[in-house]
């Protein structure tokens, strides 16, 4: 066989359709070409270059999004970032706790780790260490009927205790020890491992990442004890001026940005001498070269040349109340070393590799580049399918959604009383249906999380720093009913409230109604931005219906099949709506709609 | 205007595409029978080439339909060939083929052993008749990588048909 006859062979290969077929196939092919598989199942054209060029952005977006902080956070040491944001000329103390001579004596805390308060002047923080609910005497660990003196004592990650669990360990009178307080059951089978007593001392297992913040006695069943509450204020104006007469001060208040505080030893045995009249004798003390004056009833803090008010709350049955000692507030304070919170944020620093950091956030990477490649997925099979229907069926897409987003976004409330609750699956988070909680808030959102257990109502909340319009007052209700409220402060990290329910009546329904939703987890948004919500995901899901139909009855006319103008045109709005869907979800995380 | 004379707008009255479809199939179909790799229908490459074709152009729109479609053919050939690649890269890590292997290949497939731009090219000048310079026009290449490709596909073509050749000359 020659060249010519085999390639004279194989030109006549096969039964030919013929060019009527083909032609018809083809056009066929041709409306269904937008597809990336075609009607005979091969695939169709590769990519187009911008489609590709339009993912490798995507990705590229992505990394940076997921990856830079993590790779800026580690070449610039923390240490760094800490250092430059003091503010300028300012001499931070190198004082340790040691350095702290009050008019008595501060306990002594070694190797407790500085806490760092971001601040702005003018502002307030407050800081919850812990809420403890102390067991009764029949809880494991415990004597039956004893009412035992009960060490405390808290731990934290050094690194940044806002942002992980507090663990509160009760130590036992003969060397028994059990996790009080924890909202973290993981870290709690952990910690109730790790925490062990060697010859009398109690120590922490490294690995754990906590050190002790605090520790101090308590009365097994004593709620008076049970928590607190250390808030800073920075005395300005007329108010300032009447505390700065009272007590004889002559500093003026500045500006700094940052505070360095570390918690000591929450020690109550302090031998202060009380001059009774603190109107008429002022009392002092020196915490790290700070003076601290009692006024009035209240602590004042002089830092440089600023002035803060110190207030410690007890955390009760009754609430949260302001502690009526006003030296109690110097036992919680101490203001450590510059160098002292570096060392320890680099020991902290050290348990996490950069690689370990980085394949950390490879699902946010994804999650990222999934989101953005759907949508440019959706545009891509329009685009490329020509059709000015569909371009047109777009663009009303587009608008449409665009509005709804801006009506989202501007229609943010400004004040929400009340709140209404989205149910859904996945978490161990009790909701009771008549269950009501919420906060006050000025500009800010917060998010609440309840859970029914034993006598109380926890309530977890989750909301901006107070001075972008934190929480004012709490609001939680029962079948309409008050079941309790903390009037205070909330930080921006998550901190359970305890709110009990009096009514044994109401405690039952609700535990009730925790059951009969146990499992579900709850997102409390408030009511217009609920609504907001939920008016988003219906457009969207209403539009993306509407196009995929109006699509479908317009192909209708060039191809004949219903099942398969239905199948083109929702395969080409479907990706369309769940990048929609994934927005909404984060629109409402960066709200913190959702906890 | 590209080299197929894809004018940038018509002014005139567009001819019927289908009718030049028809005119130059079978001559494109011959085509995509021996450029396509057995396991493709000739057909359905050309129904691609069309459709491809057809998404950016009329077919009456181009001067000269039977070149552009060729190269479009080529082309495809060669993205189901890369496709293969891929897919082979990965098979065996699913599992044994070997089902899908023709247990008595055809004489045919020997072609399969060049490149779908060689066998176009051996096709154009051995069959068709067409110079280097044309083919390398439709084909996107220069006149000189024509002749060489053509001059190496031969050779290899000739080592691969030497067998055979022997066969049949023992046989008489």
């Amino acid at each position: 066989m020659t060249r010519n006859e085999l390639l004279e062979r194989r030109a006549e290969r096969g039964t030919p359709r013929g060019a009527s077929a083909v032609w018809r196939d083809a056009n066929l092919s041709l409306d269904n070409a937008s597809s990336s598989l075609q009607f005979n199942g091969r695939k169709g054209e590769s990519h187009t270059t911008w489609f590709r060029l339009a993912i490798g952005v995507a990705a590229l977006v992505s990394a940076f999004v997921a990856f830079v902080p993590v790779i800026t956070n580690s070449s610039s040491s923390t240490t760094e970032a800490t250092r430059d944001a003091l503010p300028a000329g300012a001499d931070q103390p190198e004082v340790g706790p040691n350095e702290s001579e009050p008019t008595g004596e501060l306990p002594d805390s070694a190797g407790p780790p500085p806490i760092l308060m971001d601040r702005n002047a003018g502002g307030s923080e407050s800081f919850e260490l812990a809420k403890i609910r102390t067991r009764g005497p029949s809880e494991e660990g415990f004597a039956p009927g004893a009412q035992l003196a009960t060490p405390i004592r808290v731990f934290a990650h050094p690194s940044d205790p806002f942002d992980h669990s507090i663990v509160v360990v009760g130590l036992g009178d003969e060397g028994d020890q059990r996790v009080v307080l924890n909202w973290d059951e993981a870290t709690l089978a952990s910690v109730t491992e790790g925490v062990v007593n060697e010859d009398g001392q109690w120590k922490v297992d490294p690995s754990l990442d906590l050190v002790e913040v605090a520790n101090f006695e308590t009365e097994v069943g004593d709620p008076a004890i049970s928590g607190w509450e250390l808030v800073y204020e920075e005395i300005n104006g007329a108010n300032f001026e009447r505390l700065q007469r009272e007590a004889e001060l002559t500093i003026v208040p500045g500006d700094i940005e940052r505070l360095w505080l570390n918690l000591a030893d929450a020690a109550r045995n302090s031998d202060w001498t009380n001059d009774a009249d603190p109107a008429t004798e002022r009392r002092s003390a020196q915490v790290a070269g700070q003076q601290v004056i009692f006024a009035d009833s209240r602590a004042l803090w002089l830092d440089g040349g600023d002035v803060f008010e110190l207030r410690v709350y007890d955390y009760d049955t009754q609430g949260l109340r302001q502690s009526v000692d006003p030296e109690k507030s110097l036992a919680f304070l101490r203001v450590a070393s510059q160098s002292e919170w570096e060392s320890q944020l680099d020991e902290s620093d050290k348990t996490s590799s950069l690689f370990l950091r980085i394949v950390e956030r490879l699902p946010v990477f994804f999650l990222i580049l999934g989101i953005v490649g759907l949508g440019i997925y959706g545009i891509y099979r329009i685009v490329r399918s020509g059709r000015r229907w569909l371009m047109l069926a777009a663009v009303v897409w587009i608008v449409l959604m665009s509005l709804a987003w801006g009506w989202a976004m501007t229609s943010s409330p400004s004040a929400v009383d009340g709140i209404h609750a989205i149910e859904l699956t996945g978490s161990n988070y009790v909701h009771g249906s008549k269950l009501d909680c919420g906060w006050t808030i000025s500009e800010g959102r917060t998010t609440c999380r309840l859970d029914v257990g034993d006598n109380w109502l926890w309530v977890d909340v989750a909301t901006e720093p107070h001075e972008r319009g934190g929480v004012d007052r709490c609001i939680a209700t029962y079948a309409g009913e008050p079941v309790g409220c903390i009037d205070h402060h909330v930080t921006s990290s998550y901190w359970p409230q305890g709110v009990k329910i009096e009514d044994k009546s109401l405690l039952a329904a609700a535990r009730a109604d925790s059951t009969v939703l146990g499992g579900a987890r709850t997102f409390l948004l408030g009511r217009s931005e609920a609504w907001i919500a939920w008016a988003v995901f219906v457009v969207a899901t209403v539009v993306s219906l509407v196009s995929v139909l109006v699509g479908a009855v317009m192909r209708r006319r060039a191809v004949p099949g219903w099942w398969s103008t239905l199948g083109y045109s929702a395969a080409t709005f479907v990706p369309l709506w769940f990048a929609a869907m994934f927005i909404l979800f984060f629109f409402s995380l960066s709200l913190g709609y959702v906890d | 205007m590209s080299a197929f004379g894809v004018p940038e707008s018509t002014g005139q009255e567009p001819q019927d595409s289908q009718a030049v479809f028809e005119e130059i199939y079978p001559a494109l179909r011959r085509f995509a029978a021996v450029v396509a790799d057995l396991d493709i229908d000739p057909d359905d490459l050309v129904q691609e080439a069309l459709a491809s074709t057809l998404r950016r152009h009329d077919l009456s729109e181009i001067q000269q339909p039977l070149a552009y479609l060729k190269r479009a053919v080529v082309n495809s050939v060669s993205d189901h060939r890369r496709g293969a690649v891929r897919r082979k890269r990965f098979l065996p890590k699913l599992g044994d083929d070997t089902a899908t292997r023709d247990s008595y290949p055809s004489d045919l497939a020997i072609l399969d052993a060049l490149a779908p731009q060689d066998r176009a090219i051996i096709y154009m000048a051995d069959v068709e008749g067409q110079p280097h310079a044309v083919i390398a026009e439709q084909l996107g290449l220069t006149s000189g990588a024509v002749r060489k490709r053509a001059s190496r596909a031969r050779s290899q073509l000739r080592r691969l048909l030497e067998p055979s050749i022997n066969l049949l000359s023992e046989g008489q």
